[in-house]
């Protein structure tokens, strides 16, 4: 397939998960932080925008979502990825069912409804649209080639966000409210507590790292990006063990780790050094950037 | 004529028309919201307790439990009074149930009349002789409050049955952090968030004797019960199974679930059916919702019911009185938080001056809930008044009375933006695990949102208000929460972290320039340039 549609359809996977996952952990956070006004909130803010590579002198709630929600220019913020969402949509809007391009430009009406006054409703609304895009892709969708992509996209996304979240340890820092709030901040605090145990830090890091049923897991994302980038090759004909070895190895960590909480710390720090990694593999295998053609005389 | 028009309330927001010092800040952020802001604030809150499905069954039709936007404020000292007060009711209440249901010292010492006891509907004889594995038959109580006028608060009834609303003060929560965020600001406000965690292990510390990872699930009477949502909103959050009676049944005293894989043992049963329902071999032979043998089980102590069977004798509204007597009794203390005066009309005197002047009175049926059969004096018609004073002396254990007290009031959101004090009670949860009684920091505020009601309850149109117990700021809870051994390099804050990567640009100005002159020939008819 041609590369360009490739490269897009892996980054729209990405854009998607990224602005989806930092909606949720915004909603999250500020609820936990303005029912907190006191003593953490500056630690929050600083939490939060340091986990995401920010740059901030945010003290409070209001800053905190200008900063999280932040502009087109910036694709590390809400704003940014919608906008790497939709640019991508849009090179590439021919190949995609038209039904999903008109969910990315609704999506794209609320994103400029945003109002920083009333984050939780904008975002609820932002996360409503991203549902129905996700929805309309799922149903519609040719299970082809680039679809195989953009599920690579995705799940790599999702390994790096939950690998993030949980480096910022709100759930050991905020002992009542913590451990909730960061499984909110990924949809999965109803997952969790089905389950049957009591929720504590350390339940939460092992839930957000290894359950096999959870979608979102480090585990269960790794399987996924894992199983797409295999099809990826296969189609293609290209060596995969290479590609592989990042997330393949963690995968392994992740399969054998015990409580040690070390490990578990370990491993969050090595995902998004993994998800980089398979990245850039791909990106050396599969995608052609302009000015990498070669004269030969 | 309104039911207090002759009564001055107390209003907890406003003295003379001027906010309370502790209030200024809030009341001038409520202020700059202003009317039109709080009528889109109203829709957003109505849209959102809709999708989230926050809903309470009102005959019948589901409904969003409104949530009026301006919180209740309670100060650390006083709800550091209310804590010691609510512990203390309990504590005795958990000791009189105790006795009841055990050995029964208190009517030797002529404590309470044995025929006040035996002659309410609550008291089970079955329940007799059961023994809780951790002594605890009050596992969660609801306690009402009310704040007359001159700002005691008196408790005006006890619930220790099974006490609902729990899971609004926790919504109610979020609804307003979602909806007003700004009006927090400038708060430090107690969080909510702990409780099912709190009745979780409360009732694991209530499994039978030997049994170290109970089973436990609640139990509901189904959808079209107006707690549903509570029910399946604590099942979930406490990650236990919501069951109906169905979904259970007995055998060899002992209680199971019908699963896929087979049948599986229960341990503890927080039940959210009355007892009437509960056991068709003991109550209600022709109920549906129960599960036959159960109470059998739990003499076996096989299984813990929470709550313990048989606590609405302690609930009981004609058992109240004697609870101040109880607390001295029990705990040789004397009780922190008042009752409302009672009327025992047991007594002729009492009975004959009460008819007297039964247009002055608040008239209830001591085994009525919900508010409903509640005669409000001064309200009533002749006519009404005549119906009840029939009754009252055809069954004088039936009922008591109250003197009317002026409910306090709130300012409370009107459909036009504006505020108007509305009355309120405050209903705090305890939970109980046999170690310590825990009371969730506020509890529901529930509202009489027409104007001059002094009946709250949600079953009777009434709505709620989040309940702010503002955080002690002379307690640094940062130290406590932050393991001292804690060094910096385990800081997240100084940890290294990778950029979050970035997808090539894929619409670069430089093409647009280019990918916009080819369409030149096009546009070209229509725009005319002139160097």
């Amino acid at each position: 397939m041609l590369s360009r549609l490739a490269e897009s359809s892996f980054w729209l996977g990405r854009y998607l998960e990224r602005s989806e996952g930092l909606s949720r952990l915004l909603v999250e956070f500020h609820q936990l932080l303005i029912q907190d006004q006191r003593s953490h909130i500056a630690r929050g803010c600083a939490l939060l925008t340091h986990g995401l590579g920010l740059e901030t002198n945010s003290f409070n709630a209001r800053t905190l979502v200008e900063v999280v929600y932040g502009d087109e220019s910036n694709p590390s913020t809400i704003r940014g990825a919608l906008h790497g969402v939709r640019s991508n949509a849009r090179s590439i809007r021919d190949t995609l069912p038209s039904d999903f391009y008109e969910s990315i430009n609704r999506l794209n009406v609320a994103a400029e409804n945003f109002d920083v006054a009333s984050p939780g409703r904008s975002l609820k609304e932002i996360l409503d649209r991203l549902a129905v895009s996700h929805g309309i892709y799922e149903w519609l969708a040719p299970s082809d080639e680039a679809s195989h992509f953009f599920e690579l996209g995705r799940n790599l996304e999702r390994m790096d966000l939950v690998s993030r979240l949980l480096a910022m340890e709100i759930e050991k820092e905020w002992r009542e409210q913590g451990p909730a709030t960061t499984l909110r901040a990924v949809g999965g605090l109803s997952t969790f507590l089905r389950a049957r145990v009591p929720l504590s830090a350390d339940r939460v890091r092992a839930f957000l790292i290894k359950d096999a049923a959870f979608p979102r897991s480090l585990s269960e994302a790794g399987r996924r990006a894992e199983s797409a980038l295999k099809e990826i090759a296969k189609i293609n004909g290209a060596p995969s063990e290479s590609m592989l070895r990042p997330i393949g190895l963690l995968g392994s960590q992740i399969h054998f780790i015990n409580d040690d909480p070390d490990e578990m710390v370990r491993i969050i720090t090595a995902t998004p050094h993994a998800v980089e990694s398979t990245s850039l593999a791909i990106k050396a295998n599969f995608f052609r950037p302009v000015g990498s053609i070669v004269w030969s005389n | 004529m309104k039911a207090t028009a002759f009564l001055n309330p107390l209003d907890e927001y406003l003295i003379d028309g001027a906010p309370r010092p502790e209030l200024a800040h809030l009341w001038q952020t409520i202020a700059s919201v202003g009317r039109a802001g709080f009528i889109s604030h109203a829709k957003q809150r109505d849209l959102y307790l809709s999708m989230q499905g926050i809903t309470f069954t009102l005959s019948g039709v589901e409904r969003p439990l409104p949530v009026d936007l301006i919180p209740r404020i309670i100060e650390v000292q006083e709800w550091q009074h209310l804590e010691a007060g609510i512990k203390q009711r309990i504590t005795a209440l958990e000791a009189f149930l105790d006795d009841v249901y055990g050995e029964q010292h208190l009517f030797r010492d002529h404590i309470v009349p044995q025929s006040l006891i035996q002659s309410s509907e609550h008291y089970h004889r079955a329940a007799h002789g059961i023994k809780p594995s951790n002594g605890v038959h009050i596992h969660v109580a609801g306690v009402d409050l009310i704040r007359d006028q001159h700002g005691t608060l008196r408790v005006l009834e006890d619930n220790l049955r099974s006490p609902s609303g729990v899971s609004y003060v926790m919504e109610n929560r979020r609804t307003m952090a979602h909806v007003v965020p700004e009006l927090f600001n400038g708060y430090s406000i107690r969080s909510v968030d702990e409780y099912p965690k709190r009745l979780i292990a409360a009732l694991i510390a209530a499994a039978p004797a030997g049994v170290s990872h109970p089973n436990i699930v609640v139990l509901t009477p189904g959808v079209f019960n107006s707690a549903h949502f509570e029910h399946a909103f604590l099942a979930r959050r406490m990650g236990v199974e919501l069951v109906e009676g169905r979904d259970l049944y007995c055998r060899n005293n002992k209680v199971f679930m019908r699963t896929t894989q087979g049948s599986e043992e229960i341990h503890v049963i927080y039940r959210r059916i009355d007892d009437d329902f509960l056991d068709p071999v003991h109550f209600k032979p022709d109920s549906l919702l129960g599960i036959p043998g159960v109470l059998n089980a739990a003499r076996a102590n096989n299984v813990s019911i929470a709550n313990g069977v048989g606590n609405g004798v302690a609930d009981d509204k004609a058992l109240y009185s004697y609870v101040p007597k109880l607390i001295e009794y029990y705990l040789n203390e004397k009780a922190i938080l008042p009752n409302v005066d009672t009327y025992d009309l047991r007594d002729d005197d009492v009975l004959h001056d009460v008819l007297s002047r039964l247009d002055e009175l608040v008239i209830k049926p001591v085994a009525g809930s919900g508010g409903y059969g509640i005669t409000i004096g001064p309200t009533a018609t002749k006519e009404q008044l005549a119906i009840v004073a029939d009754e009252i002396i055809l069954n004088p254990r039936g009922w008591i009375a109250q003197p009317l007290i002026a409910l306090s009031t709130i300012p409370t959101i009107q459909d036009d933006g504006s505020l108007s004090p509305r009355h309120v009670d405050l209903r705090p949860f305890a939970v109980n695990d046999g170690k310590e009684v825990w009371v969730l920091p506020g509890g529901l505020t529930r509202v009489a949102l027409v104007e001059g009601n002094v009946v709250v309850n949600s079953s009777q149109g009434g709505g709620s208000k989040d309940t702010w117990v503002l955080a002690d700021e002379t307690i640094d809870e940062k130290e406590e929460v932050d393991p001292p051994e804690q060094d910096l390099q385990s800081d997240p804050l100084t940890r290294e972290i990778v950029p979050q990567e970035i997808g090539p640009e894929v619409l670069p100005p430089s093409r647009m320039r280019q990918q916009e002159e080819q369409q030149q020939q096009l546009d070209a008819p229509l725009v005319v340039k002139h160097a």
